[in-house]
């Protein structure tokens, strides 16, 4: 639930890249809240700007390809956009931490994973090197990897996909971030692991009670993470909203055929004979839509969506939508008996 | 849905018997000695496959599927075992013989960025299938080419376009009309939509479904995602370490899962509702190394049912049900 202050709070923000000499609105102004102890899932298919969202609330992109265009990062009340790169260092890792789709690719082959999460630790925490790889220990520990003493001294090549990203939460976690943000982290994991991850996170929330970023395209693991949810399309949030009102009560024609188009494993014999699909293709971001980005796709769409950029509307208390026909359409989904 | 009446013997169109793939590992340059140890990704595969019956193939990465799915049509030559086509052995064939049977069996790739050519257009793509078997020329090729991309969904437009001019998802609507360009009877897909974005992704699906009824097709189709599988097939094969776990009409597996492989796959998929009940039955650990799979049942390290039995023997596959095979000492 959102409290008074909540921990982030991202206000128009705008994310633009130059591509050939035309300007890339990757993030075209987006605005949402994390509370503290709270997760809310971001979920969008490609080029839906969920991803530099999150670097840019990390301050991660590449200055030579682009950068924040305008808008605030407010993390305690403080703007992150105006921090100068050294203040951001202290910040990264210490207060606000990152894990991405593929650990193979995040960890450094040619140090153990002990050495890793000691670094970070002796960097941001100013631990003596043996302290440090104490840490890194009882980290690994936490994080449920079996003979940490032990496992330490791995190469990331000696461990499994499941196991090196248990390593990255271990990183990522090591200092006590207030907020976790978690970029697709279990995207390039087998059904089995990706279930030991989420209750892992899961777990670690309840301990440490820190907030979480969950960036995914996958609605099934929103369902199972996340307080809040922010649909995110053509680089404007959509909706967004308590995880079951969005799940039951989906206002946005696209959050709705979203849901639809997902063959799913629990319907037993009501499964649909066809699947539902959105009609067309995702729009390139250098040939945006006129007025509301998913008008071209949508069933709903009338000469007014043509025209101007829909507002997000307060359905309720906390749910919001870009929708101007939200009032008019119910895509309210009926639970199996 | 119909019921149709139990298919005759000669119903089958492919049929798998014992089939095994074993590769050798490498031990690295510098090593002297060749290591006489083997990956074991496909153990003892059977299966018949009927005409115009969709086979999904499912299990996590290291289940050997993949494997199992070019093993089938020679991309990768089986160990031992037979693959019948039409009644045919066809891994005896030679090189020159195979390559009527090519014509019949084609492939479909996970990933529609990779697999396309990027310096041919749409129509050059399409037509190289044509043009190897010497199907049609001139104006009838053209005709035919434009023909497979409106049954796949796009238009005579998209001839001359690259495949960087293409988004994914018509990347792999091309991957399925260059599959069909020879007109086969059997099409291995190999997880055909799990590099597209959920709403291209039905799309995808539907259009598969679409011409499975159309033309009839007879398709194994590979995938790690038991939603997908479970819309697009008739039957079921759960494969772990591989082997063949379980295997089922879609609807009996999903419903009455009896492997503790099978129930703990499906509970462990992140269902899109919150208020969904979650009896999750975890798996301890993680898909031991096919180089030395476990004895006996390979599952047995992970298995909640696990007893010292299990260590003995391979359990066979047994009949549970009509049609309804599991192989399991315990259930």
């Amino acid at each position: 639930m959102a409290s008074p202050t909540p921990l982030l709070q991202i206000e128009d923000l705008r994310t633009h890249f130059t591509s050939d000499g035309e300007i890339v609105r990757a993030v075209d102004g987006v605005s949402f809240s994390i509370g503290r102890g709270e997760t809310l899932a971001v979920v969008g298919e490609s080029g839906s700007g969920k991803s530099v969202t999150s670097l840019s609330v990390m301050r991660l992109l590449d200055p030579a390809a682009g950068g924040i265009a305008g808008g605030r990062i407010l993390f305690e009340g403080v703007d992150l956009v105006t921090k100068s790169e050294a203040e951001m260092r202290r910040i990264r890792g210490n207060d606000i931490s990152m894990i991405f789709q593929e650990p193979m690719t995040s960890l450094n082959p040619v140090y153990t994973v002990g050495e890793q999460i000691a670094e970070a630790v002796r960097i941001h925490q100013k631990l003596a090197p043996k302290a440090a790889l104490t840490r890194a220990t009882e980290m690994l520990e936490l994080v449920g990897i079996p003979e940490p003493g032990r496992r330490i001294h791995s190469f990331p090549h000696q461990m499994s996909g499941g196991m090196r990203q248990r390593v990255m939460i271990a990183m990522a976690l090591s200092c006590n971030p207030k907020l976790l943000i978690a970029d697709e982290p279990t995207t390039a994991l087998d059904v089995t692991i990706q279930a030991q991850i989420l209750d892992l996170m899961r777990r670690l929330q309840a301990e440490i009670g820190m907030s979480i970023l969950f960036i995914t395209h996958d609605l099934g693991v929103v369902a199972e993470i996340a307080d809040r949810v922010v649909v995110m399309y053509a680089g404007r949030a959509v909706e967004e909203g308590p995880v079951r009102d969005i799940y039951r009560h989906p206002r946005m024609p696209y959050t709705a055929g979203l849901m639809q188009s997902v063959p799913r494993v629990d319907r037993g014999a009501t499964q649909q004979e066809r699947l539902y699909a959105i009609p067309g293709n995702i729009p390139s971001p250098l040939d945006l839509p006129e007025g509301c980005s998913f008008h071209p796709r949508c069933a709903h769409a009338e000469p007014r969506c043509v025209a101007q950029v829909p507002p997000l509307e307060p359905v309720s208390d906390q749910h919001r939508v870009r929708c101007v026909r939200w009032r008019e359409l119910d895509f309210s989904q009926k639970r199996p008996a | 849905m119909t019921i149709t009446p139990p298919p005759a013997a000669d119903d089958v169109l492919v049929s798998i018997r014992n089939l095994r793939k074993h590769f050798p590992v490498k031990t690295g340059n510098f090593s002297r000695l060749r290591s006489r140890e083997t990956v074991k990704a496909v153990e003892d595969f059977s299966l018949d496959i009927k005409r115009g019956e969709v086979i999904g193939l499912v299990g996590e990465s290291g289940s050997g599927k993949t494997t199992m799915g070019r093993a089938v049509l020679r991309l990768i030559e089986p160990s031992s075992g037979e693959v019948r086509f039409e009644g045919v052995d066809i891994t005896k064939l030679s090189q020159r013989d195979m390559r009527a049977y090519r014509r019949k069996m084609q492939i479909i790739f996970q990933d529609p960025f990779a697999s396309l050519n990027p310096r041919f257009t749409a129509e050059a793509i399409i037509g190289e299938a044509i043009d190897t078997h010497g199907l049609a020329k001139g104006p009838a090729r053209r005709a035919r080419i434009v023909e497979l991309l409106e049954k796949t969904g796009l238009g005579p437009e998209h001839l001359t376009r690259y495949p960087h001019e293409f988004s994914g998802g018509q990347r792999q609507r091309i991957g399925i009309a260059r599959a069909l360009a020879v007109d086969p009877q059997f099409i291995v897909a190999d997880e055909p939509v799990s590099a597209l974005d959920v709403s291209i992704q039905a799309q995808v699906l539907n259009l598969l479904q679409d011409l499975k009824r159309e033309l009839g097709l007879t398709l194994l189709m590979i995938a790690h995602d038991l939603g997908v599988v479970e819309y697009i097939s008739d039957r079921v094969v759960v494969m772990y370490l591989g082997r063949i776990m379980e295997v089922a009409p879609a609807k009996a597996l999903y419903a009455n899962p009896v492997h503790p492989y099978t129930e703990a796959l499906l509970s462990a998929v992140p269902v899109p509702d919150p208020d969904a009940r979650r009896e999750r039955i975890p798996l301890a650990g993680e898909i031991p190394s096919p180089i030395h799979p476990p004895s006996g049942c390979v599952f047995r390290t992970r298995c909640p049912l696990a007893t010292a039995e299990c260590a003995q023997v391979v359990p066979p596959l047994e009949e549970v049900a009509p049609g309804h095979l599991k192989a399991c000492i315990h259930r």
